[in-house]
């Protein structure tokens, strides 16, 4: 590179027409930063719901009535978790508590003596922890509900209502840490219970894993017919429905991206065709020192891959800054509903590079497309005409 | 509306497609003024235009190449990519066979880079002269070159139109593997000969190239790789992926097997395309060009060594065969 | 060498500038083309530093018909074997010196170390090595003159052309240039002169006349 005549020349000619390249590369810069910025925030929510589901139990048995979800009797629990092949049955307690009416967190209820499905609970269950829920009537807290609760004056405990009109009151045991716990609390399984409201023989839902992957059709045809009213659903499943959710949001903001960028193609072609009296100059005396149209060209084309690497560096520094340390603000709620929003309280910084590449791929072919004609038309100047 | 068509990567494809499209067009363009016009003995302003135009058409070809390339590989990741969509498949091989259009889009498409890099040869062979004796011939094959590219487009549209996610498609175990004791070897070949067939070959397109035996090349050269696509994907790829019953040319592409597909297909292309690039200049035009020679050796080499060496390694670890 | 037979330039179908011009300049040979302005020596200049296509007729320097070639090859020859000396000098104002002369070596190389000291070689040969980083826009005229002299000579061209190179100049940097012009006669470069300065005379060289598009002896 340093020892290259064209590279030197690519920057000295860049530098000679900095104010025109300058117009171009804000421009590019601003349309990849855009498109980065979402690629960013789609593959790292993705990611995130990926090893949030892996951490999930493999199956969730649920029961149907009037076609809505509804409390379980235990014996259902009971059969399930005697079927061959099941490992790490749980009967869950795990609902929803409004503390108003625009604001609610996941209440999951754990027994620390019992094998949990969910492997995430056991990384979060230390022995003090596990002492206390067997013992008193503690909660452990997402950050987004300690910042309800903060809010609203409650330093360290909480006051709920049950379903009865009694009022519990729970102390606070420590801060839940980690992506996709924002949201949640968990306390002992019979307190949850109570405040809920299910009754002592009854569970949420069951939630149980099947080691075996070759087995899933089968168990899942086995279950199916013990109950009519039972609804299984795995871990594929959903992963399928949140990547399809994704997908289409994303492949909907892509195709309004695309039409911007075809605005901008448009605009790289006229801004390109304008050719200076002092840029044909400078041309003709290289054509009038032996360079051949096509080595002009392809200096003229050298000059467009600098600016194509600088606007890609910059927009993916800015990206990654905004994305990452800013935490997206206005651009995540595209895709974050308000629901969501809750789950998540930061981005893991996860990036897909296949994504980026496609993306240089893309934008670099875009690019050169729509300069070449002017590229072409500038590098056949004559050098008599400037004589 | 088709959920496919919504894929952030399947957009983006098409995109670059269509850019590819337009590129192709501008150049097609002046190819056809080129073949109707040219004369590099006329002083006449309209062949000083055409010899600037011819640059810029040489430029776009060249680009032309050097996107497709990318594009091809694009193609193959979006395809295997897209199987976490596509219900039953488990790779890039039940996305690919969803429906009719797939296999020839991929076979069109690898084509296609054939007939760019021999036409990106003539180019430089044509360059080399002070007089451009084969302009036309070079405009001529462009024209040619750009009807494939409508094909691909064909198909292209085709394929992502009809690709449905609801409609379960096979994996590759029953794509590629034998039912019901079916040989699914060319020839009625079993294993033993076709390795012996594979090396054989290799040893034969190997030799010819030392020794410049062109026609032996081109006769030679298809055949080999006829027969090591048939030994990849039932034979090598066993070792790759360790499962004597696992039988795909695609599943080497994705990452439990560090992307290796990539290396090992992209390898033999170059070394088949070069070597047949090779003769077809000794044959029609009397230039032997060590380059090319050397390139397409070395691909070659690599990649019988690869796929070799997954099967002695497999040997060391285990102390069996498969 | 340079043989030229019946060339003719027409800019449209009834406007000729060179009408049917035939003449040979041998190795190492001084040519002085005078004749007012307008008379067609620029054009003939342009067509020698194979700027500029014929109407007709042929043009062979060092025996390549360059009238022939495409550009492509027309311009590598130009960088081999050519340099111009333009009455304005055509040097990219806003740059150094030595950029100036990088662009030209640049046609036929890539490499910096390799031109580094071929651009060096040229500024000493035109006296103006002590001027290397100093940006043209801030030179004199004659200066500027030394360096498109030097460009013109960095890549060992054989053949030197100039056109009204004293016209920008005042006396005493014309005298300047004419020992500059010997001494690169004395290098056996060939040269050829186009000029209506009366200052050139002195100098013993071959002399033709160009008026209405002929050439005289």
């Amino acid at each position: 590179m340093r020892d290259s005549i064209f590279f030197q020349l690519i920057l000295i000619n860049f530098f000679s027409n900095f104010k025109k390249h300058l117009v171009t590369i804000l421009f590019s810069t601003l349309l990849l930063f855009l498109l980065t910025a979402t690629l960013f925030i789609s593959d790292s929510i993705q990611f995130m719901l990926k090893s949030e589901l892996n951490a999930q139990s493999d199956f969730v048995a649920k029961r149907v009535l009037g076609g809505d979800f509804v409390p379980m009797p235990k014996s259902y629990f009971e059969k399930i978790q005697n079927t061959i092949g099941i490992s790490e049955a749980n009967c869950r307690v795990i609902g929803r508590y409004f503390f108003d009416k625009s604001y609610w967190a996941l209440i999951i209820g754990i027994d620390p003596l019992e094998p949990q499905s969910q492997k995430i609970l056991e990384k979060i269950l230390d022995k003090k922890s596990a002492k206390a829920l067997l013992t008193q009537k503690v909660m452990l807290i997402g950050k987004g509900v300690q910042e309800y609760l903060q809010k609203h004056y409650f330093q360290n405990f909480y006051s709920f209502f049950t379903l009865k009109g009694k009022i519990i009151k729970v102390k606070v045991l420590k801060m839940l840490q980690g992506f996709g716990l924002n949201n949640i609390i968990l306390m002992p399984k019979n307190l949850a219970r109570e405040i809920l409201g299910l009754l002592p023989n009854q569970c949420s839902d069951v939630a149980f894993n099947v080691p075996n992957k070759k087995e899933w059709n089968n168990i899942t045809n086995k279950i199916e017919g013990y109950y009519f009213d039972i609804m299984l659903f795995n871990k594929d499943e959903l992963l399928k429905a949140y990547s399809d959710v994704f997908n289409f949001k994303g492949g909907f903001f892509l195709s309004l991206y695309l039409s911007s960028f075809l605005a901008f193609i448009l605009f790289l072609y006229t801004q390109y065709s304008f050719i200076s009296s002092f840029e044909k100059r400078q041309i003709a005396i290289y054509r009038l020192l032996g360079w051949s149209i096509k080595r002009v060209l392809w200096l003229k084309l050298l000059e467009i891959v600098l600016i194509i690497f600088i606007s890609f560096t910059l927009a993916f520094v800015l990206a990654y800054f905004f994305v990452f340390s800013l935490n997206a603000p206005i651009l995540k709620l595209i895709f974050l509903g308000s629901d969501n929003l809750k789950i998540f309280s930061s981005f893991y910084p996860y990036i897909d590079f296949s994504t980026l590449f496609s993306i240089f791929l893309l934008f670099s072919l875009g690019f050169f497309t729509a300069t070449i004609l002017p590229l072409w038309r500038a590098a056949i100047s004559e050098a008599k005409e400037v004589l | 509306m088709n959920k496919i068509l919504l894929n952030q990567k399947v957009i983006i494809y098409l995109s670059i497609e269509t850019l590819l499209l337009l590129l192709a067009t501008i150049a097609f363009f002046i190819a056809f003024k080129i073949v109707k016009n040219w004369d590099i003995n006329s002083f006449t302003p309209n062949q000083f235009t055409l010899e600037r135009e011819n640059y810029l058409f040489i430029t776009l070809v060249q680009m032309l190449l050097f996107f497709s390339i990318f594009d091809t590989i694009y193609f193959i990741y979006v395809i295997d990519k897209l199987h976490l969509f596509i219900p039953g498949a488990m790779c890039a091989a039940g996305v690919i066979n969803a429906n009719s259009f797939g296999v020839p889009l991929l076979l069109l498409k690898l084509f296609f880079i054939f007939l760019l890099l021999l036409w990106q040869n003539i180019n430089i062979l044509d360059l080399r002269e002070k007089t451009f004796p084969y302009t036309k011939i070079k405009a001529s094959f462009f024209i040619i070159i750009f009807l494939a590219l409508i094909a691909i487009i064909y198909f292209d549209i085709n394929y992502f139109f009809h690709l449905k996610t609801n409609l379960p498609v096979s994996c590759c175990s029953t794509l590629y593997g034998q039912l019901e004791g079916q040989n699914p070897l060319p020839f009625n070949l079993d294993t033993k000969l076709l390795l012996i067939l594979f090396y054989l070959l290799f040893i034969v397109v190997f030799g010819a190239l030392i020794g410049e035996v062109a026609f032996l090349i081109l006769l030679a050269t298809p055949l080999f790789l006829y027969i090591a696509y048939y030994s990849v994907t039932y034979f090598f790829g066993t070792y790759i992926y360790e499962l004597p019953t696992h039988k795909c040319p695609f599943c080497m592409f994705q990452k439990e097997y560090y992307y290796i597909g990539y290396l090992i297909w992209g390898s033999l292309f170059l070394g088949t395309f070069f070597a047949l690039i090779w003769a077809i200049d000794a044959l029609l035009f009397k230039i032997w060009q060590k380059k090319l020679k050397l390139i397409a050796q070395i691909s070659l080499f690599l990649f019988v060594i690869i796929c070799s060496s997954y099967v002695a390694f497999y040997y060391f670890k285990n102390g069996v065969f498969l | 060498m340079i043989d030229i037979q019946n060339l003719t330039k027409k800019v449209q179908p009834n406007q000729t500038i060179l009408d049917n011009i035939s003449f040979r300049v041998k190795k190492g040979e001084l040519v002085i083309v005078k004749g007012v302005s307008g008379s067609g020596k620029t054009t003939l200049l342009s067509i020698l530093a194979t700027l500029d296509k014929p109407t007709s007729g042929k043009v062979l320097i060092n025996n390549q018909a360059v009238h022939k070639l495409p550009d492509l090859h027309l311009s590598l020859f130009r960088a081999q074997h050519i340099g111009f000396v333009a009455q304005h000098f055509n040097l990219i104002e806003h740059l150094s010196v030595y950029d100036n002369l990088l662009i030209a070596k640049g046609a036929l190389t890539n490499s910096i170390k390799e031109a580094k000291s071929d651009i060096t070689k040229a500024l000493k040969q035109a006296n103006i090595l002590h001027k290397k980083d100093a940006i043209v826009k801030n030179l004199s005229g004659g200066e500027k003159q030394r360096t498109a002299i030097a460009r013109a000579l960095v890549n060992c061209a054989d053949i030197l052309l100039f056109d009204e190179p004293t016209a920008a100049l005042d006396s005493k940097n014309s005298q300047t240039f004419l020992e500059l012009l010997q001494n690169l006669h004395k290098m056996q470069k060939t040269i050829i002169v186009a000029t209506h300065d009366p200052i050139f005379d002195t100098l013993k060289a071959k002399t033709f006349i160009m008026q209405d598009g002929k050439l005289y002896e």
